[in-house]
């Protein structure tokens, strides 16, 4: 599983798939004060991006990609 | 490693792909027909990816599409046919397959291909 | 056979079960879309399907079916009653050809003659189709957007690049991708796809639609817009993008385009005012170092992150880009205003001043009389009062005299193919007129005038779509605005497809989570469980032996816990395996709607059938086991029981007869009613017929309730109709539905009211799961009998049986009872025998509310066994109520106390 979740915190790390998007979703919902900490993903699936689209959860770590860092800025700048 | 099951049943066309993907790192399962498919995923096979040749016995590429999809409701499918007309790939994603190969197919299209469907590839 | 002939055979008769649905359906609903495609779906894959095998007269039957159904999905042919006749038979065909095929393995060509007189039939109902339909349907594209706002969603470092890679005289891709909802399903990323884009400059990614709230918020339907920048060329891009056409729109942009000013919307008073006066002046007289100098300095003056300062910086990379001053202008002026320039407008009329047949000529007298019919759509309606409006603007712009006349014919010719396109031919004449004064007075006054007076715009949606036209707004506002723009635009488009598109795609993601087990395998754990209920209980036995035999308790009581928790797993299992089995009733109940629709026909009657309950699931040897009884009952409503539409029209009764079929769980029982709204059924009727027929004698002839008496009708040897029809007389009366319900467990109830109708009630079990039996020594050899029915077992001696009215009978606690003997009931040449103290073995049951006595040999112990209908030719033995696997293999035939008596 390339996403780690604890308490407080979410870590994702290579390639996100599709499969765990409702996974993602639950957590993001139920831990709006989680923080997602996003510096190890090479690549997420659209369904994930959505779920980071729609909840609010803090980013403490934009990821190092450069694709999946400007998603990220295209979905939570503005 | 992602894994690749490849569905055909010509032995040679099997053969091509098989070294063409294991050459460039993927792991391959193969399968003569979609009843030989089927039965590899009921078997507990979850492929990255599955690429199907649409005339085949017993099972053919689109009545594989419509068996799989359900199983395996993400896994991006790509169907290899000589047909040119677009009407049988035109089901074949109506179906739920992913995007379409000509045959012959050569190598250099086929990754190609698969780094569109198939992320980190 | 083949297994996979065998799998389409079934496959194949399953479709045609849903077809026949289907098009019943749409017989009452006609324009169901979603029924449409659904039915098409199945024929299309009934078609695909036959084609696998060699049955080319089959396949020609369903093809001519497809081929129809294909045009009624295309709303070239509607769905009328004689359509759905001909479309059911042709599938009543098709069953017989599946006979076929099950019986011999193929098709006799005795069949071609009746298969090409069906074929010809259904092609004679083809409309004549419109050849250049065809063309036209057969790629859906999707428009490019009309507003080009997402840009400003790029950095200006992004798109100042993008225009650094790009030839000067290159223009640029744009994509706009919106991927189906249900792509996901299709393996599609769109972010992969995105990410791969050849020549991917920036990208900007949406929301498609608002988000649903996050409870209801699906995350597997896709909701992103994207729009992206591509440097590569346009062969390569379509190469990319080959595989969803349909969800992409690719197009050029002007490099002007890429010029949006982006940044801190915030104000720095007082000093624009002077600027823009400066900037004007430099314009007008073409002086662009002057230009240069202005920006400059006032962009030393601000601070660079703000929204003016970067509108400053792009104005500087245009003139760098060598555009001329009407680009120049439009962007100044859009930034004076502070708003982003709506760059897809200005192209526009830039386009079609370019396509002006003479730039600098007057304007001339339009003398084309043919006015195409002012027939807009509503996205072309708010696209024209853009356009409209923009004009007004364009002529607001200061200009060097050099450039004014071309400017006077550029905004002519636009407002000229603006009026020819809604067709007002009186305004185009005013237009002519204010051009010509324009003209000689070298003023555009007259020509303002002209569109002052051309009245309101009419704005056609709720939403204020002129974006140029509005005052004040600061560039964020223009964004949303955009979007929503583009979100109706598409609407516009694609809306009523869609959502059909999306009901269809909804049901079929219900299927998903099924899975198609072959009867055999779910049988097959059935009987293994079976065994392993009947294994399990060898252990008490071999407990006990441990005590007793080999004198250890300990190894008794060990054996005994063992057991408990291999009698709770197994328990467990077989509820497991139960509820595998378990059908919704629909399996059975699908066939009604039809068989009643052609019976009513049949006879003249008009008949509305109401299900309900249809999900109400049972065991799968019940529900089977209740489809012919089932006909039966609704045949015999449909024939005896609802009246003729004059008939019930004369006793005051709606013409339409109701029949309801109701399903519904009480407990661990399926109740089934099956009620009608016909001519009831009278009790005199029926006590007279069943005295005259010997059922009933007279004392009861007096005595019987009405309500007992309409019972009667499932009594063995009773019919009730007068005459026999094709339908229901087919040599079987209620009796026989009563008594093969009772097989599985299943009782039947009927109740009725004269003029009023009838209503039969039916319950039966859930599951066939586990029943105990009492075993039973019978000349040697064991027989079961289910302990519900056994009261007790005794002992009678052999003087205590007395013969009473020609029946050996014995007073048992104060009752006489009466006794029957193994051998007359099964036929058997081995009487019982009494035992060495001359007492007999006598069971007590209790069979229809009487309490009866069956001498056997003697008594084993009861165990819990799962009875199986008894099958093949075996089936029709009424003494059996079916058989069951012992733990040793052996197999233990069970008795039907009630029917044997």
């Amino acid at each position: 599983m390339p996403v780690k979740f604890t308490r407080t915190k979410a870590e994702f790390s290579g390639e996100c798939t599709v499969e765990e998007a409702e996974t993602i979703f639950e957590w993001l919902r139920k831990t709006p004060k989680g923080e997602l900490h996003l510096a190890g993903v090479t690549h997420f699936h659209a369904a994930i991006l959505q779920t980071l689209m729609i909840t609010q959860n803090k980013i403490s770590a934009m990821p190092r990609d450069s694709f999946a860092a400007e998603c990220m800025r295209q979905v939570r700048s503005a | 490693m992602k894994t690749i099951l490849v569905v055909d049943d010509s032995d040679l066309i099997r053969w091509v792909m098989k070294t063409a993907l294991e050459g460039e790192g993927f792991k391959v399962e193969m399968a003569e027909d979609g009843v030989k498919a089927i039965e590899l995923i009921t078997g507990g096979l979850k492929p990255d990816l599955i690429i199907t040749d649409l005339n085949m016995p017993n099972m053919d590429g689109l009545a594989l599409i419509q068996n799989v999809r359900p199983m395996l409701r993400f896994t991006p499918i790509l169907v290899v046919s000589t047909e040119s007309q677009a009407s049988k790939r035109d089901e074949a994603k109506k179906l739920g397959a992913t995007g379409w190969l000509t045959k012959p197919v050569n190598p250099e299209d086929l990754l190609k291909v698969i780094r569109r469907v198939l992320p980190g590839a | 056979m083949n297994p996979l002939l065998q799998q389409f055979l079934s496959e194949g008769r399953d479709f045609i079960e849903q077809i026949g649905q289907k098009l019943l359906i749409l017989e009452e609903t006609p324009n169901n879309e979603a029924v449409v495609g659904e039915l098409f779906r199945f024929v299309h894959t009934l078609k695909g399907n036959s084609g696998l095998f060699d049955l080319p007269i089959l396949t020609r039957v369903v093809h001519a079916a497809e081929d129809l159904l294909d045009r009624v999905r295309d709303h070239e042919l509607t769905v009328t009653s004689e359509l759905t006749d001909d479309l059911l038979s042709a599938m009543d065909f098709v069953v017989q050809l599946l006979d076929e095929i099950e019986d011999g393995g193929t098709i006799p060509d005795t069949y071609l003659p009746d298969a090409t007189k069906l074929v010809d039939r259904l092609r004679s109902l083809l409309p004549e189709r419109d050849v250049h339909e065809d063309e036209e349907g057969a790629e859906e594209t999707m428009p490019a957007p009309t507003d080009w706002s997402w840009l400003s969603r790029l950095t200006e470092e992004q798109r100042v690049q993008a225009l650094a890679q790009t030839p000067a005289d290159q223009a640029i891709w744009a994509l706009f991708y919106l991927p189906e909802p249900q792509c996901f399903f299709k393996g599609e990323d769109p972010l992969l796809l995105l990410k791969h884009v050849p020549g991917l400059a920036g990208f900007s990614i949406r929301a498609a639609q608002p988000w649903s709230p996050l409870d209801e918020l699906d995350i597997y339907t896709a909701n992103l817009a994207i729009d992206a920048l591509s440097m590569a060329d346009r062969a390569e891009l379509d190469e990319h993008l080959r595989y969803v056409p349909e969800q992409i729109a690719v197009y050029q942009l002007p490099r002007f385009a890429l010029a949006v000013p982006t940044g801190d919307a915030s104000e720095v008073p007082g000093v624009y005012a002077d600027f823009f006066d400066r900037a004007r002046d430099c314009l007008g007289r073409s002086d662009m170092d002057g230009l240069r100098v202005a920006v400059d300095a006032m962009l030393d003056m601000i601070n660079p992150t703000l929204w003016m300062a970067s509108a400053l910086r792009w104005c500087l990379c245009l003139q760098d880009m060598g555009f001329d001053t009407s680009v120049l202008a439009f962007h100044l002026e859009a930034t004076a205003d502070h708003k982003i320039p709506d760059w897809f407008l200005f192209n526009r009329t830039q386009s079609a001043s370019l396509n002006a047949p003479d730039k600098q000529a007057a304007p001339i007298a339009v003398e084309d009389p043919k006015l195409p019919a002012g027939t807009l759509s509503d996205m072309e309606l708010a696209l024209w009062d853009r356009i409209f409006e923009t004009q007004r603007q364009f002529l607001a712009i200061p200009s060097a005299s050099a450039q004014w006349g071309g400017r006077l014919a550029s905004v002519y010719n636009t407002l000229t193919g603006l009026l020819r396109a809604k067709g007002d031919v009186q305004a185009l004449a005013a237009l002519e007129d204010a051009a010509e004064t324009s003209e000689q007075e070298k003023s555009f006054a007259p020509l303002l005038e002209f569109l002052d007076g051309y009245g309101p715009i009419a704005v056609c949606n709720d939403e204020p779509l002129a974006i140029v036209a509005e005052e004040t707004v600061v560039p964020m506002v223009v964004e949303l605005a955009a979007e929503r723009q583009i979100r109706q635009d598409r609407r516009a488009g694609e809306g009523a497809i869609e959502s059909t598109r999306r009901a269809a795609e909804v049901s079929a993601d219900k299927a998903v989570r099924t899975l198609k087990v072959p009867q055999e395998k779910v049988d097959r754990l059935m009987d293994l469980i079976g065994e392993m209920v009947v294994a399990k209980n060898a252990l008490p036995y071999l407990a006990a032996r441990a005590e007793d035999v080999f004198g250890s308790r300990e190894l008794g009581r060990e054996i005994k816990s063992q057991y408990a928790i291999i009698n709770r797993i197994a328990e467990e299992m077989q509820d497991g395996i139960m509820q595998v089995r378990m059908l919704p009733v629909d399996a059975i109940f699908q066939r009604f709607p039809r068989l009643v629709r052609d019976v009513a026909k049949q006879l003249g009657k008009k008949v509305r059938l109401v299900i309900e309950g249809e999900d109400t699931e049972a065991d799968k040897n019940i529900i089977e086991s209740l489809g012919d009884p089932m006909i039966h009952i609704l045949r015999n409503s449909l024939d005896h029981g609802i009246e003729m539409p004059e008939v019930r029209a004369a006793d005051g009764k709606a013409e339409e007869g109701r029949l309801s079929v109701r399903a519904s769980q009480e407990g661990d029982r399926v109740l089934i009613e099956i009620e009608d709204d016909g001519k009831g059924i009278d009790p005199a009727v029926i006590k007279r017929k069943a005295f005259e027929k010997g059922l009933i004698d007279e004392q009861r002839l007096d005595t019987i309730s009405d309500a007992d008496a309409v019972q009667l009708v499932f009594a063995a040897g009773f019919s009730t109709a007068e005459t026999v029809s094709n339908l229901s007389g087919r040599g079987v009366g209620m009796d026989v539905v009563r008594s093969s319900l009772e097989k599985v467990g299943g009782q039947v109830r009927l109740t009725s009211e004269k003029g009023k109708g009838t209503k039969i009630i039916l319950s039966l079990p859930l599951s066939m799961s586990v029943s105990n039996v009492m075993m039973v020594d019978i000349g040697g050899q064991n027989f079961g009998v289910p302990i519900d029915v056994v009261v007790e077992t005794v002992r009678i001696k052999q003087s205590d049986i007395h013969i009473f009215k020609q029946r050996r009978t014995a007073v048992l606690r104060g009752r006489i009872v009466p006794l029957y003997s193994t051998d007359e009931l099964l036929a058997s040449h081995n009487p019982p025998k009494p035992n060495a103290d001359g007492e007999y073995a006598v069971l007590v049951a209790r069979v229809h509310g009487e309490t009866v006595g069956i001498v056997v040999d003697g008594f084993a112990q009861t165990i819990d066994v799962i009875l199986k209908p008894l099958e093949g030719a075996l089936a029709g033995l009424a003494g059996f109520a079916g058989s069951a696997l012992l733990g040793d293999g052996s197999v233990l035939l069970v008795l039907n106390i009630k029917e044997l008596i």
